[in-house]
């Protein structure tokens, strides 16, 4: 269980919020990713025991998607951000 | 006695006796202490209980000699002491039907095979169904199942009342029972006596089994498997099975692989014990829940994912509070009890929600995992199953659908339909 700091509502507890993917899943480039590229980050992971930066969304709340820093064994989080390139303020 | 230790004793009625007679005082070990050695014919990663029954089967029926299971904590120390322990064989795709079937017909002849009580008890397990949709599709099931020749009934909401009194089946819950499936062999067995029968039988083979040794890299030269570094020194071996419950991508990726598997978080819990009052297992499609009764007289339950990434074996209030209130909607006498213990247990969800045991692009090296949360029934088919893979170096008809490269040319075996999105299966 977390407490997750939503750059726009505040302090708010993990059960507002829904997990979407590891950042590894996420396309660097729509428009020219090969599908092998595809192939890899849809489906393989490195899984690995540290932080990670995860899509995020606040559903139960402001609505936005966020990028949070996570480890995964000590649920410590170092950041969370709009995942929303070039904004800082707004959803 | 010829070798350089006592060999176990067979369990017995009369050795109960004898030994009673003595106050129990002369019990020798189950398995010895052994120490590893230089190197090894086939070791496998991981003393849990598929671990171990691949060593033992390796052992039995392919005349395998020089075995070690390396095991970094204790024997029953890891997923296998940490699951509800079901055993079921109720799919719906062939390919899975096909390898949790090989596995419940060896649990059906574990306690004989092994000399050790694993208290195996066929009490069944019931699927419900809380609308007309979920009553078509466990009918569905229970078809599939029959035409390949397993056992299922389906039951009315009134077979049900009589079957599982303790079950409300009242029109004004929650979650409605209108019907279920019954698979009338499945049940439950004592997880601990699998890792402990599994690990003495083994053990009486000559298998060393190397407690308190972690594997830290993985050899590999001109692409084929040298051995394993742990901390113990380094042990050399051709063969190499990794079958690690909850750190396949860790123990993968010291041979540079990357899998197609995200770990998440399971929660578990039991109630207080209290006298005999549920003598089957419930399954309750509407939240993906199950509930069953100990021998020991606890109420065990469970559900869904925690639905994050997460490595840390802890507690996860929310969820517990969510599974706690789904399962008084179905047995509202329940909530008298009080929760005595909760745990989490970490599962390796592949993409597709079924196991991944095939060889791997490192000749010699063979992996076991990505069980998801059903490796606990699976334990001495995958054992046995594994270790013909070991022996041969070829998957059999069962396991050829489960190769790591089924993700590479599409042929998904995707029971729950969600697609590569690992926590939804």
């Amino acid at each position: 269980m977390h407490l997750i700091e939503c750059p726009w509502c505040g302090p708010r507890a993990q059960v507002e919020f829904t997990y979407h993917c590891d950042s590894e899943g996420l396309p660097r480039d729509w428009e020219s990713e090969h599908e092998t590229e595809l192939h890899e980050r849809m489906l393989n992971r490195t899984n690995a025991i540290g932080f990670h930066v995860e899509l995020w969304n606040h559903a139960g709340g402001c609505g936005s998607w966020l990028l949070i820093d996570r480890h995964n064994r000590t649920h410590d989080i170092r950041s969370v951000a709009y995942a929303c390139n070039g904004r800082s303020g707004g959803k | 006695m010829f070798s350089s230790h006592s060999r176990p004793p067979r369990y017995s009625a009369f050795n109960l006796l004898r030994h009673a007679l003595t106050g129990n005082r002369h019990w020798s070990r189950a398995w010895r202490n052994a120490a590893p050695k230089d190197g090894y014919d086939v070791i496998i990663i991981g003393g849990g209980g598929h671990g171990l029954a691949t060593a033992y089967y390796l052992a039995k029926l392919h005349g395998a000699k020089r075995i070690a299971v390396v095991e970094k904590g204790w024997i029953g120390g890891g997923n296998t002491g940490r699951n509800t322990t079901i055993v079921r064989s109720d799919y719906l795709l062939e390919e899975n039907s096909r390898l949790y079937e090989c596995s419940l017909q060896l649990w059906e002849q574990l306690s004989d095979e092994l000399n050790f009580n694993v208290m195996f008890s066929q009490r069944g397990t019931v699927l419900l169904a809380h609308n007309e949709a979920q009553l078509a599709g466990v009918a569905q099931l229970g078809n599939a199942m029959r035409l390949r020749g397993i056992d299922a009934e389906l039951l009315s909401r009134e077979e049900l009342r009589e079957f599982v009194p303790v079950l409300d089946c009242s029109s004004a819950t929650r979650w409605p029972v209108v019907g279920g499936l019954l698979q009338p062999r499945g049940g439950t067995a004592r997880h601990d006596a699998v890792a402990w029968g599994f690990a003495r039988a083994a053990d009486a083979l000559g298998v060393d089994i190397l407690e308190n040794c972690e594997v830290t890299g993985i050899g590999t030269r001109a692409g084929r498997v040298t051995g394993v570094q742990t901390s113990r020194g380094w042990i050399g071996a051709d063969k190499v099975g990794i079958a690690v419950a909850g750190h396949t991508s860790q123990v993968a990726a010291m041979a540079g692989l990357r899998l197609p598997i995200e770990t998440h978080l399971l929660q578990a819990m039991v109630t207080e014990p209290v006298k005999p009052v549920l003598d089957t297992v419930i399954m309750a499609g509407a939240y993906d829940g199950y509930v069953s009764q100990t021998d020991k007289g606890e109420i065990i339950m469970g559900a869904e994912l925690d639905m994050y990434p997460s490595y840390s074996q802890r507690g996860n209030l929310p969820r517990i509070e969510k599974i706690a209130r789904y399962t008084l909607s179905l047995f509202p006498s329940f909530g008298k009890l009080r929760m005595m213990r909760c745990w989490a247990g970490i599962n390796d969800m592949t993409m597709d929600g079924s196991p991944i045991i095939g060889t791997t692009p490192v000749h010699g090296l063979f992996v076991n995992g990505g069980w998801c949360y059903g490796g606990f029934k699976a334990t001495p088919g995958s054992g046995y199953l594994f270790a013909d893979l070991l022996a041969s170096g070829k998957p059999n008809d069962i396991l050829e659908p489960f190769a790591l490269a089924r993700f590479d040319n599409g042929r998904y075996i995707d029971e729950a339909g969600t697609g590569p999105v690992p926590f939804r299966h």
